[in-house]
C-alpha cells in the first residue's frame, strides 16, 4: 500500500444506498442517472442500492426532503444524509462525498 | 347646483388604468401605483436589509387571502416561525389565516452546504410550488429572498437563466407573484437583469440623517400602467405599512367659501374677512414675535363656537402652552374639558418625518377636527432636513384639503426680511394665507408689527399693523396711526 493512500479500513466495505431525484428526461437528469449507474457499476459492485424519485411526478417525496433543485442525488447515511447537487460528471466530487479513497 | 369638481380619485385613473390590477390592501400604496399590482404579473420588491420587503409582501399577501384569494408565501431565507412572529407584530395574523386554508407560508432551506456535481436547476422547486399551489388553489405568491436562491448557482449566467425559467413558469401559471431581493449599495452584485425581467418594481430604501431614520418607497417601473413617481415615505406601524403619498391633482379642492374668525375682530378686517373654511394659513415670525399667541387666540375662538381643534405642539407640553395661555387671557383648560381641544405633543428628534404624519394623521381621524393648529412646522428640521418641514407641511395640507380642516401652521423665521425669504419658500405657494410678524424697534422700544402678504380670495390689507400682547390677549391698534404704519412701510 502506497503511503499517501487513504487511511482507512476497507477490509469491512461499506453499503450505498442512494435516492436520486430528477425531473423527467431534462439533460441533466438524464446524465445524473448515467453517472450514477456507472460508478456503482465501476465501483461500488454489489454494495449499492439506487431509487430513483421523479420529483415531477412524486411531489411527496420532494416535498419529504425540500428537493428544489435537480438533480440531486441524497446518500443516506445513518447520521445525516449527504446531498451532492448537480448531473455529477465531476465523478471525484461525488467519490469525495461517498469518503471513497482517492485515485 | 353645484359642479363636482374632479379630484385625484376620479379622473385620471379611469383612463390610465388600462391593465387588469389587484388592490394590495397597503394604506397608501394603492394610490401610488392607480389601482394595485399587476394581475398574473411578475413585481420585484428590491431593498437593503431592514426595508419591510418581507413584511410588505406579507401585508399584500394576506390582504388578498382575506379577500378570498389564497396566497402561498415562500421564504428562501427567514423560518416560518419568525415571519408569522414578524407579520404578528405589523397585526397580520397568519396562523388563523393558514388553518383556514387559504394560506401558507413556507421555509424553503436552500442545500448551500450540498457537495455540488456538474450541472443543476430549479425544476425541483417549481414541482414543490406547484404542488403547493395546487393544494391551496393559490393565485397568489410571494417569494423572499430570490437572492439566497440565485446564490446557490455561483454564477451569473446560470442565475439569470433559471430566473427567466422561474419568471416564464410564473408567467404560465397566471400566478400574480411578489420577488423580493436584497440590494446593498456596497455591493456589485446586483441581480440587474430582474430590472428588465419584472413587470412593476419597487424600491425600498432606508436612510440615517441627523441621527433619524426615514424610509422611502420608490415605484421604478410598471409595464403598461402610470403610476406616482417620486419618493414616498413610509412607515412599518403596527397596523401594517402605511404610505402617504402626494397626488398632484389633490391640491384642487371644492373651493369653500365659509369664513372663519382669526378670533380677533380687527385681524379679520385685515385679513379680508377672516381665514377661508378649510384653507392653509401660515404665520410666520421671528421667536417671541407672538406666533404662538395668535394660534391659540384662533383655537380658543373656534372652540368656543363649538368646532373642535386640534392642536399639535413641537415646542410644548400642554401644561406648559396653557398656563402661558392663561397669563394672556386665553383659557383653554375649559375647552379640553369640554373635549372641544385636541393636543398632541410631539418631540421631533424622537422619529422621522413619516412617522410623525402618520401620528397626526391618525389623530385626526380619531379626533376629527374642524382645524388643525401645527406649532412650529419649523421644528421638523430637527427631524431630518430642511426638506421634512416642507414634505410634512404639503402632506398635511393634502390631508386637510381632502377632509375640509382649516389648518393654521406656524413658522420660525429669524430673519427680519421674511416677505422676500418665505416667498422665495415652496411652502409660500402651497398656502393660501400668509402672515407675518415683526419686531421693530422704534427707537424707544420694539414694537410688534403684522402684514398679511397673501391671503387667496381675500381683499387684504397691504399694510404693516402694529398690535399689542396684554393680559387680554391680542389687541390691534386703532387705525388712525396711519402715520407710523407708512414710516415702517419706508423703512
Amino acid at each position: 500500500m502506497n503511503k499517501n493512500a487513504f487511511p482507512g479500513n476497507f477490509k469491512e466495505q461499506k453499503y450505498y444506498e442512494f435516492i436520486l431525484f430528477v425531473a423527467g428526461n431534462e439533460p441533466n437528469s438524464m446524465m445524473a442517472r448515467k453517472n450514477l449507474a456507472q460508478l456503482c457499476e465501476q465501483e461500488l459492485k454489489g454494495r449499492s442500492k439506487i431509487k430513483i424519485v421523479d420529483v415531477m411526478e412524486d411531489f411527496d417525496s420532494a416535498a419529504a426532503h425540500n428537493i428544489l433543485l435537480t438533480p440531486t442525488l441524497l446518500i443516506q447515511n445513518a447520521n445525516a444524509d449527504i446531498m451532492v447537487i448537480g448531473n455529477l460528471n465531476n465523478r471525484e466530487k461525488v467519490r469525495a462525498a461517498l469518503q471513497l479513497p482517492l485515485e | 347646483m353645484n359642479i363636482p369638481v374632479l379630484t385625484a380619485s376620479a379622473a385620471p385613473e379611469k383612463v390610465r388604468q388600462s391593465i387588469p390590477k389587484v388592490t394590495t390592501g397597503i394604506r397608501g400604496l394603492d394610490e401610488i401605483l392607480h389601482g394595485g399590482l399587476p394581475k398574473g404579473h411578475t413585481v420585484l420588491f428590491n431593498g437593503g436589509p431592514g426595508t419591510g420587503k418581507t413584511l410588505l409582501g406579507m401585508e399584500f399577501l394576506y390582504h388578498r387571502a382575506m379577500g378570498g384569494e389564497p396566497g402561498l408565501f415562500i421564504s428562501f431565507e427567514e423560518h416560518a416561525d419568525d415571519i408569522r412572529a414578524n407579520a404578528l407584530s405589523i397585526g397580520l395574523d397568519t396562523i388563523k389565516l393558514e388553518q383556514s386554508n387559504k394560506f401558507k407560508i413556507l421555509h424553503f432551506q436552500i442545500p448551500h452546504g450540498a457537495v455540488r456535481s456538474g450541472d443543476f436547476n430549479i425544476q425541483g422547486l417549481l414541482t414543490l410550488i406547484k404542488g403547493n399551489l395546487d393544494a391551496l388553489n393559490a393565485t397568489t405568491i410571494v417569494l423572499d429572498a430570490v437572492d439566497v436562491l440565485l446564490r446557490v448557482f455561483g454564477d451569473p449566467e446560470r442565475e439569470r437563466i433559471e430566473m427567466y425559467m422561474l419568471n416564464d413558469w410564473l408567467r404560465e401559471q397566471s400566478l400574480t407573484a411578489i420577488l423580493t431581493v436584497k440590494s446593498m449599495a456596497q455591493e456589485k452584485k446586483s441581480y440587474s437583469f430582474l430590472d428588465f425581467m419584472a413587470d412593476c418594481i419597487i424600491f425600498l430604501d432606508q436612510r440615517t440623517t441627523g441621527q433619524v431614520r426615514t424610509r422611502r418607497l420608490n415605484v421604478m417601473k410598471y409595464r403598461g400602467s402610470d403610476f406616482l413617481s417620486n419618493e414616498h415615505p413610509y412607515v412599518i406601524s403596527p397596523n401594517g405599512v402605511v404610505l402617504m403619498p402626494v397626488s398632484g391633482v389633490s391640491l384642487e379642492y371644492p373651493e369653500n367659501k365659509k369664513r372663519v374668525s382669526t378670533g380677533d375682530a380687527a385681524l379679520d378686517k385685515i385679513i379680508g374677512g377672516g381665514f377661508f373654511h378649510g384653507s392653509a394659513i401660515l404665520l410666520s415670525g421671528p421667536s417671541g414675535s407672538g406666533k404662538t399667541t395668535l394660534a391659540v387666540t384662533f383655537t380658543r375662538a373656534a372652540c368656543s363656537r363649538n368646532e373642535k381643534t386640534l392642536y399639535v405642539s413641537f415646542e410644548e407640553s400642554r401644561d406648559v402652552l396653557f398656563s402661558r395661555s392663561k397669563s394672556i387671557g386665553i383659557d383653554l383648560y375649559q375647552d379640553w374639558d369640554a373635549n372641544r381641544l385636541g393636543f398632541l405633543s410631539l418631540l421631533p428628534e424622537s422619529a422621522g418625518v413619516e412617522q410623525h404624519l402618520l401620528w397626526i394623521s391618525d389623530a385626526i381621524d380619531a379626533f376629527g377636527p374642524d382645524h388643525l393648529v401645527v406649532d412650529a412646522i419649523t421644528a421638523c428640521r430637527r427631524m431630518d432636513s430642511e426638506r421634512a418641514v416642507f414634505d410634512l407641511l404639503l402632506r398635511l395640507i393634502v390631508i386637510c384639503r381632502k377632509k375640509e380642516i382649516t389648518c393654521l401652521y406656524t413658522n420660525q423665521k429669524d430673519t427680519m426680511d421674511q416677505v422676500m425669504q418665505i416667498t422665495g419658500d415652496r411652502i409660500a405657494s402651497l398656502v393660501d394665507t400668509l402672515v407675518t410678524l415683526y419686531h421693530v424697534d422704534d427707537g424707544t422700544r420694539l414694537c410688534r408689527r403684522l402684514l398679511v402678504v397673501k391671503s387667496r380670495g381675500s381683499n387684504h390689507s397691504m399694510r404693516y399693523h402694529p398690535f399689542v400682547i396684554t393680559g387680554r390677549g391680542i389687541a390691534f391698534a386703532s387705525s388712525e396711526k396711519t402715520g407710523e404704519q407708512a414710516k415702517i412701510q419706508e423703512g
